[in-house]
């Protein structure tokens, strides 16, 4: 590990993996054109050498950003998870269970709809499982 | 239970009810051929007054008949301004005292009526278990000071359908034979 850059106090301490060099942007701010050197504490010893950023490496960099940004915008708005369930205006033949009649999930919401619509309760109390064939 | 596959009785049930079911027994799978295992309807008010039941499975149109009576029924009440559930307990009680004296002859007064539990001794009486099932319900649905889903469907499934009230699953003698569980 190579300690790049530290304040005095320690406080700012940018590490890097040995043998790596670190690349900043002239426009951020070398003193020199081509390249910039970082300054390194005195107990270090002498100051690393940045090498340049080829040009076409920020378009590289930009085209990549935009790319995510573009597949992160289409991803929100294709995802199942934000579009709303359609609410269910009446029981499906699903609900049917081979039967002409549409049964609700259980007898409390049974009771709780026909509250609503003013109609009575009709239970059918059956030995084995009503919703599977095989064992009714 | 064939009656409800039967368009009639769907449409019926679907217009005029809010259909539900429940597992409160268990049968046994032997050798491929279903032991045990019966069906009781029930027709009851949102708040789980039951005005009426049938034991055991019918044909379309004896359920068709039944449903309508009790649609009927209950609006012959609400006519009558008889919507409390003290004054609907009474006012079915009596309609099934009605029909008991007229298909099956017999009379109940209201100084009879009698708690579930006093009903469930009776009718497992040797002289009520020779009456037909439906005339033991009307019975009960007369005689019965209490009408609520939870005080009737034990005596329903084992006094009159003679099937115990069980959580059990489906056992399947085969099955285990076969190893398969």
């Amino acid at each position: 590990m190579t300690v790049v850059s530290s304040h005095d106090n320690d406080e700012l301490t940018l590490y890097c993996p040995q043998g790596s060099t670190l690349s900043v942007p002239k426009a951020i701010g070398g003193q020199h054109r081509d390249e910039r050197r970082v300054q390194s504490p005195r107990s270090l010893g002498p100051p690393l050498v940045v090498p340049p950023i080829p040009p076409r490496s920020y378009l590289r960099i930009a085209l990549i950003c935009v790319a995510v940004l573009v597949l992160a915008f289409w991803a929100q708005n294709n995802s199942p998870v934000f579009r709303e369930a359609p609410i269910p205006t009446s029981c499906s033949t699903s609900n049917r269970l081979g039967t002409r009649v549409d049964f609700v999930s259980t007898p409390m919401e049974a009771d709780r709809q026909a509250r609503g619509s003013a109609k009575l309760t009709f239970f059918l109390h059956v030995a084995g499982d009503f919703d599977d064939s095989a064992f009714t | 239970m064939n009656a409800l596959s039967n368009d009639k009785v769907g449409d019926y049930l679907n217009a005029h009810f809010v259909s539900a079911f429940q597992k409160v027994g268990t049968f046994r799978i032997s050798n491929g051929q279903k032991q045990g295992g019966n069906v009781a309807s029930y027709f009851c008010t949102p708040d789980g007054q039951v005005l009426h039941l049938l034991a055991g499975p019918v044909t379309a149109e004896v359920f068709l008949r039944e449903a309508r009576w009790v649609v009927e029924t209950q609006k012959l009440a609400a006519l009558e301004g008889r919507q409390g559930r003290a004054d609907l307990q009474a006012f079915i009680r009596h309609a099934h005292r009605e029909r008991l004296r007229h298909e099956y002859g017999r009379t109940e007064q209201d100084a009879q009526l009698a708690s579930p539990g006093d009903l469930a001794a009776l009718l497992a009486g040797l002289s009520y278990q020779r009456l037909p099932r439906q005339e033991r319900v009307h019975i009960l649905l007369a005689r019965s000071l209490r009408t609520e889903m939870g005080d009737l469907y034990r005596i329903v499934f084992e006094g009159i359908l003679a099937e115990s009230v069980s959580t059990l699953p489906v056992a399947e003698e085969g099955a285990h034979r076969a190893g398969r569980h």
